[in-house]
């Protein structure tokens, strides 16, 4: 562990990482940037689909982070892709792609977390404006962060067979019966366990929106 | 407070593994609003690079394609009228946008296909390094050469890479004895099960030295495909009329020498040397007497830069190294 206060560029990653990897995102990312913006506004749809090609999977990946459902990780994806499409976003988008992109997913996850493993609050929820992201507070993108890493841990900490069972049947979307059949186990026994999972993911997550809370009131002063 | 993160920090604070003071100058890092795009621009390279599962992409593509075309046809929804007039693109029949997003995919697919599909790795000159693969081969990359392999592992029956320049192989067999293939142009490949074995593939020729193992070269002339198999002790090279040669015997261990930053020499034509430093270290030699160039030399040199090799062989020569701009020169006494 070095020493986080001497703030030194720590290096000792892959040696092997070659200049034309390391900081060279500049030119070949604005090339294709401005390569995005003329097709966009040549034939929208084909704007879409180059950049589905290029963020579909990267945006996935983190958006599993937050879910760990791949089904539901590409439903919110795509959810964004269709947004951005169909609001033409794109007409006035003001940062990157990359941003943008990555803004909505994150936004959409925390959305849909706060929905499933928060409190209901209906009132917080009927007046949530799924694509404000333009307007968040600096600080949304650490507590996206922090709640994904919370996550993260939560389930990593999980007893192991709680911890098969639970990604075979959220992240793998199997049914019940299947599992049971998988781990040789009863189908009660896959229940417990996900009932388990499920409660220490909501008990460890209570305390995210709380804090969340307090940025939607500071917001609003 | 000014402060700047690195990426590998960054890395590994989204990896959980972050301290928790390295966390807090995180945070106060992406809180400053400047730093937005680097932080997702960074994001995107972190899932890139450790990607957490592999999406149906196609299949979400004709999804979302097919969502899109019934929410702006008219009888659907309304507010078709808003979209305007490019919308009547999508209000032509489904079938034909269908086929139309289907070519755009194959088209747009093949545009971003090597970004996408290759993650490279690429030395500078002077520079050696070992690279690992997720099958467990290891590969060392002699300087100013590029290997590109697949980002998303090794997936169908064949593990294949790309080579430019110069690199040793030791490929690590697995269970199901699939096939791994170093191509370094449509016309040259070679493939093997497991073993070790070095390729040499700039613009002066193509060469492969066999150390264990066994290995088929596979390569086309005059659009006729073409295979050569070689065993331990051979070296294989692509000759000027573009068939492939064995030389039966060779001591190939000398050939990737270049992994300990020695260079061995077995009555080495100077020129050949000359050739090895430009390609290597990308320093340019002239020679003040042409003559020279066929003289050869035989010895065991330990280096790691262009000029101290070019002083040992000079001494040897009995020359004298000269320098004019970016440009040394060899002359006689």
């Amino acid at each position: 562990m070095h020493d986080p206060l001497l703030n030194q560029e720590t290096k000792r990653s892959n040696p092997f990482v070659s200049p034309v990897h390391e900081g060279k995102s500049g030119p070949s990312e604005i090339d294709s940037a401005s390569f995005l913006k003329t097709t966009f506004q040549e034939n929208p749809s084909k704007g879409l689909e180059l950049l589905f090609k290029r963020y579909y999977n990267p945006l996935c990946s983190h958006a599993v982070r937050f879910v760990y459902s791949k089904q539901i990780a590409e439903d919110l994806v795509s959810e964004v892709f269709f947004q951005f499409y169909r609001t033409r976003a794109y007409e006035n988008i003001t940062s990157s792609y990359t941003s943008y992109l990555f803004r909505s997913v994150r936004n959409e996850c925390y959305t849909y977390m706060k929905r499933e493993f928060g409190k209901m609050d209906t009132l917080e929820v009927s007046e949530e404006n799924t694509f404000s992201t333009y307007h968040q507070q600096p600080d949304a993108e650490i507590h996206y962060n922090n709640l994904f890493i919370k996550v993260n841990e939560v389930i990593a900490r999980l007893p192991t067979q709680c911890q098969k069972v639970f990604l075979l049947s959220r992240f793998e979307n199997k049914k019940y019966h299947e599992i049971a059949d998988e781990l040789h186990i009863s189908p009660k026994t896959v229940e417990v366990h996900i009932s388990k999972a499920l409660k220490h993911l909501r008990s460890a997550l209570h305390g995210e929106w709380m804090i969340s809370f307090g940025l939607t009131v500071l917001s609003l002063i | 407070m000014k402060t700047t993160i690195s990426k590998y920090t960054l890395f590994e604070y989204l990896a959980g593994r972050a301290t928790p003071l390295e966390r807090q100058l995180i945070e106060d890092w992406i809180e400053n609003k400047e730093n937005a795009e680097t932080f997702h621009q960074w994001l995107m390279e972190f899932e890139i690079k450790s990607p957490q599962f592999v999406p149906d992409q196609e299949a979400a593509i004709m999804h979302l394609m097919r969502r899109l075309d019934s929410d702006f046809n008219p009888t659907a929804k309304p507010d078709v009228a808003e979209a305007g007039p490019k919308a009547s693109f999508f209000t032509g029949n489904r079938f034909w946008l269908i086929a139309a997003s289907v070519a755009l995919l194959v088209s747009s697919g093949w545009w971003f296909r090597d970004a996408l599909q290759y993650k490279s790795y690429q030395t500078a000159y002077g520079q050696t390094t070992n690279i690992y693969l997720e099958d467990g081969s290891k590969v060392a990359l002699n300087s100013n050469s590029k290997l590109k392999i697949p980002r998303i592992g090794f997936s169908g029956n064949v593990r294949e890479v790309l080579l430019e320049g110069e690199a040793e192989f030791s490929v690590s067999h697995t269970i199901d004895d699939k096939r791994f293939v170093v191509k370094t142009s449509d016309a040259f490949q070679v493939e093997v099960l497991g073993t070790t074995f070095s390729v040499f593939a700039r613009p002066r020729g193509t060469k492969v030295a066999l150390t264990s193992g066994s290995v088929r070269i596979g390569y086309s002339k005059d659009n006729l495909r073409k295979e050569v198999m070689m065993e331990p002790g051979d070296l294989a090279f692509l000759d000027q009329a573009g068939d492939v040669q064995l030389e039966k015997k060779q001591d190939v261990k000398t050939f990737a020498t270049w992994k300990e930053q020695r260079y061995m020499f077995n009555a080495t034509s100077v020129r050949e040397i000359l050739a090895m430093i430009e390609e290597n270290f990308g320093q340019k030699v002239t020679l003040s007497d042409s003559n020279i160039a066929s003289r050869t030399i035989t010895g065991n040199f330990k280096t790691k830069n262009a000029n101290e090799l070019i002083r040992t062989i000079s001494e040897v020569l009995d020359m004298k190294v000269g320098q004019n701009g970016n440009t040394i020169y060899l002359t006689n006494d």
